[in-house]
């Protein structure tokens, strides 16, 4: 089950799921460094960063963007 | 729902017309901008294209025609509906996720069928989560954005759609004029820098002017983009303020709040939300300054309708004692929408800058009215500054800060 971090609000992280469902996870329960964008994964009781997928989504989205501006 | 008869007011605001009469605060040099008569005196477009690049003009409009704006109650998240007489409609924002019913329903009850701007103001999923849905229920004119990329889902789905409509996006950056005719004039102010670090100072700022009346829609900008704007030269006098990021203590900074000079201000809020939105500071600061607060977690949507002189809302502010010093966190009790007939007037903005604290007569401390640690005896209440205060010997309080 992995997540997007969408923005940070006070002590939560407002993480979207599959089907655009959106839950506040605590920033505890967050591994350190962790950023709004990233792709998360919960392992060892701790949402950890997936930095392959993380970095597919962005390089997708750029493309899905990039000639969309006036 | 009922609206607050007009005529109990009009008298009101005709008499805060002539008390205040052109007065201005406005530090930056403008050429001062011609003055809406009864009569219909012409503004040419000449006048409003060169009048500055930093303000909206006042526009020439027709009498008894009225500007309708809808902020609506999407929880814990921004919509909101523009509505100009001429009839093109704007819509800032679409909520979260599950509240594409909520507001396509809204639009399609004020008899809308298309959107001629639609603004997202960043991508955050409180504000573009049923963006997809408008765009695909409504014919659109213009989608104007932000430069700022999100790796959600919803944000996908939201360019998919706007894809799917043959259409392109404006960026979103200070002094982008926006084309809806000559009864309103209609400019960003925000974004002024390229990157933030913060994605909500991304936020695309309105400033809309209609007749003399003038509104300003923060979206989430935080102090970062308020202090730029502030410095940025733009006129950010307005009447009504739709409050920066819910409310939250990041924004509504005092430099910011100090231009602006709200007589109203609308929060989008949700009701018990986890992220203690609106900060007690952003209400203080807001009250201290004379603001009237709306919030539609107390209210639901919020209706101001603006003739060109007055502004009328369709449900009662939330009237924060001032006197009454706080106990508890919890916020005071919602003013339930009533039929009164009274509204109380706004306070005029040659006193604005007057505001109320309580001070102790013996320690000389001064407080803001709803610090925890206000005093039970040797208690005064003084509408002055914090200057005069502390040329009169008192100090400010350590625990309210004012």
């Amino acid at each position: 089950m992995k997540g997007i971090i969408d923005r940070f609000e006070g002590d939560f992280a407002v993480v979207e799921f599959d089907g655009r469902q959106i839950r506040d996870i605590p920033k505890s329960e967050l591994a350190p460094g962790a950023k709004e964008g990233d792709v998360i994964f919960l392992a060892n009781g701790k949402y950890q960063v997936d930095l392959a997928e993380t970095l597919q989504r962005k390089t997708e989205i750029s493309k899905l963007t990039e000639n969309m501006w006036e | 729902m009922q609206f607050i008869p007009k005529k109990k007011i009009a008298g009101i605001f005709l008499a805060l017309a002539l008390a205040i009469g052109g007065c201005s605060n406005n530090a930056v040099p403008t050429t001062s901008p011609p003055k809406v008569e009864e009569s219909s005196k012409q503004v040419s477009t000449a006048d409003s294209q060169t009048a500055t690049t930093k303000d909206t003009a006042p526009t020439t409009v027709a009498p008894g025609q009225k500007l309708r704006i809808s902020y609506i109650d999407v929880g814990q998240a921004d919509s909101i509906l523009i509505q100009i007489p001429n009839g093109k409609n704007v819509l800032i924002d679409a909520g979260n996720n599950g509240d594409a019913n909520t507001i396509t329903s809204y639009l399609k009850k004020q008899g809308v069928s298309k959107l001629d701007i639609v603004i997202a103001t960043h991508p955050h999923e409180d504000h573009i989560g049923s963006m997809d849905k408008v765009i695909n229920t409504f014919d659109i004119g213009q989608v104007i954005m932000p430069r700022k990329d999100s790796t959600t889902q919803t944000y996908k789905d939201m360019i998919t759609a706007i894809q799917n409509k043959g259409l392109k996006i404006t960026e979103a950056k200070a002094g982008l004029k926006l084309e809806l005719g000559s009864e309103v004039n209609a400019l960003l102010i925000a974004p002024n820098s390229v990157s933030y670090e913060d994605v909500n100072n991304y936020s695309a700022v309105l400033k809309l002017s209609y007749g003399t009346n003038t509104f300003l829609f923060e979206g989430d900008a935080q102090e970062q983009s308020e202090n730029e704007m502030v410095n940025s030269g733009f006129n950010l006098k307005a009447d009504v303020l739709k409050v920066g990021h819910h409310g939250s203590h990041t924004s509504s900074s005092i430099a910011f709040l100090a231009k602006v000079q709200p007589k109203y201000a609308v929060i989008s809020v949700g009701q018990g939300n986890s992220y203690g939105h609106p900060a007690q500071t952003t209400i203080a600061r807001l009250t201290n300054i004379g603001s009237k607060v709306y919030r539609t977690d107390q209210s639901g949507t919020i209706v101001a309708e603006a003739d060109g002189t007055n502004i009328t809302f369709n449900v009662i502010a939330n009237e924060v004692q001032p006197r009454a010093p706080s106990t508890t966190t919890s916020t005071p009790p919602p003013a339930a929408p009533s039929s009164t007939t009274s509204n109380p007037a706004p306070v005029p903005a040659s006193s604005a800058a007057l505001v109320h604290y309580v001070v102790n007569t013996k320690s000389l401390k001064f407080h803001l009215p709803t610090c925890s640690g206000l005093p039970t005896t040797n208690r005064a209440d003084k509408d002055s500054t914090r200057e005069n205060l502390i040329k009169e010997g008192y100090s400010p309080c350590g625990i309210c800060k004012p």
